[in-house]
């Protein structure tokens, strides 16, 4: 059985049709890539995986749990929420928090976890994308790269069953990729569910095991990495 | 300075503080603490947006907005017992001063809401918190702080705005004070220290407004 399946999503922003009928699957494990020009509605995507932004029409099954996707409740999205962890593109760090209390703070409000526990939690996801030292100081004093670490310990200390990232390195000066990656590629290789939004066609390549490719909001491909890049040949540089 | 003065002066000054003390700080105090409430329920109301209470806080705040808050003290306290609604002058003074200052704090809450950028409420979400668990740990905390230095300015204001209480009985400092000049015909004199004692007030509060500014920044750039 899937992990995740999205039947029939659709989705118009501003009158225009955005995604119409996306139809996919990822099973446990996966690290799925989702390539498409910009504008096609990856972002899109994403956010109505996550409901932070509500389909026009479309199911999906959480773990063998089914939600009309139209018209789900507050409740019940926040109980999908609770198996997944998102990655923004922009980091959205709590401002007002600290390193570690980004992490704790779903921990301790949202899902009841004792602070002790919350904050032993904290440490072991920020010994694992290696900002330990960081754990005091405010957002505003970290690079970009350490920023966007902070946000994947945080998407990661719940222990999602699925964690989507949304261009997790488009915002980081191209100095600062490689430290994000290298975590994604770790997280990947230690059997994490993930659904990965970017451009990084090489690190797509090397990393994922199934890559979905959006065109005019529909899915144009849907198919295992190796035979993917084999069809395409090798043309590696970002965008079509 | 004549010594006739300076004995009118240093007289005076005990019973001008003294009505300070006990009127004008806690009449400030109690209304603008008032209105810290009403003006953030207000705001958090049409931050989210809820219908029909939505209208009534727009409604509330262009009434409010609109008309002179001397004619709101009068139609509370000389205008209301009219229709059997007889309020104490310092209770009233509260009542008309917590909402007046409530309609525009408001605003200046609801502009700083809305400034909170929207990707700390969506990363609110997908960490599991719920909206109001999101308002109070994340948005309402970084609203305050953008929202402090605009309402260190209206509690200022309010220190001064109380001596309208005066035209309805409420016997605070400037009542006092021309208490005293109608006794000793010395206008300028009198005025001018009253006007000092209110300065000496809102010294105090903009040393306090630095250090709360202060407290807040612990997290903003350096
Ligand atoms: N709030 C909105 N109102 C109207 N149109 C919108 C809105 N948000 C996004 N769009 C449009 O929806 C389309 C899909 O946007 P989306 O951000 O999902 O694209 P994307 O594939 O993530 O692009 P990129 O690779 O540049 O991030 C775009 O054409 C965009 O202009
Ligand atoms: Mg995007």
């Amino acid at each position: 059985m899937s992990l995740l399946e999205v039947r029939n999503l659709s989705k118009a922003l501003g009158g225009q049709t955005v995604l119409s009928d996306i139809s996919l699957s990822v099973e446990p494990g996966d690290c799925v890539a989702i390539l498409g020009p910009s504008g096609v509605g990856k972002t899109t995507l994403l956010r109505c995986l996550n409901l932070l932004e509500r389909a026009d029409a479309g199911e999906l099954i959480l773990d063998g749990v089914s939600h009309d996707l139209k018209h789900i409740r507050p409740k019940e999205a926040a109980a999908i929420r609770m198996h997944t962890g998102f990655v923004f593109q922009e980091f959205n760090l709590f401002l007002n928090k600290t390193v570690l209390e980004n992490i704790t703070e779903g921990l301790i409000v949202a899902r009841k976890m004792s602070r002790a526990d919350a904050v032993q939690r904290a440490e072991e996801v920020l010994r694992h994308v290696g900002l330990l030292d960081k754990r005091d100081v405010y957002p505003v004093s970290l690079s970009g790269g350490q920023k966007q670490r902070v946000g994947i310990a945080r998407a990661l200390a719940a222990k999602p069953q699925i964690l989507y990232f949304d261009e997790p390195t488009s915002a980081l000066d191209p100095e600062l990729t490689g430290e994000v990656l290298s975590v994604m590629r770790d997280l990947a290789q230690d059997g994490m569910t993930m659904v990965i939004v970017t451009h990084e066609i090489s690190f797509a390549r090397d990393v994922s095991n199934r890559v979905i490719t959006l065109r005019d909001g529909r899915v144009e491909t849907d198919t295992d990495t190796q035979t993917y890049f084999t069809q395409k040949g090798v043309t590696v540089n970002g965008d079509r | 300075m004549s010594e006739r003065l300076w004995g009118i002066l240093i007289d005076s000054f005990p019973k001008i503080l003294i009505p300070g003390l006990t009127l004008t700080i806690p009449l400030t105090a109690i209304s603008f603490a008032l209105a810290m409430i009403l003006a953030l329920i207000v705001a958090l109301i049409q931050f989210a947006g809820v219908r029909f209470l939505k209208d009534l806080c727009r409604f509330y705040i262009w009434i409010i907005r609109g008309t002179p808050l001397l004619v709101q003290l009068y139609i509370v306290f000389f205008g209301l017992p009219g229709i059997g609604i007889i309020i104490d002058p310092f209770p009233c003074a509260i009542l008309v001063f917590a909402f007046n200052e409530g309609a525009y704090s408001a605003e200046t809450i609801r502009a700083a809401l809305e400034a909170v950028p929207r990707g700390q409420i969506e990363a609110g979400y997908c960490v599991g918190m719920n909206w109001f668990q999101i308002m109070r740990r994340i948005v309402i905390p970084q609203a305050l702080r953008t929202a402090f230095p605009p309402l260190s300015n209206s509690l200022i204001a309010m220190v001064k705005d109380t001596s309208l209480a005066a035209n309805i009985t409420v016997a605070e400092m400037l009542m006092s004070t021309q208490r005293i000049v109608a006794r000793t015909y010395e206008p300028l004199a009198l005025y001018l220290e009253v006007g000092l004692i209110y300065l000496l007030f809102c010294t105090v509060l903009t040393k306090l407004q630095h250090v709360g500014e202060q407290r807040l920044n612990t997290y903003v750039a350096s």
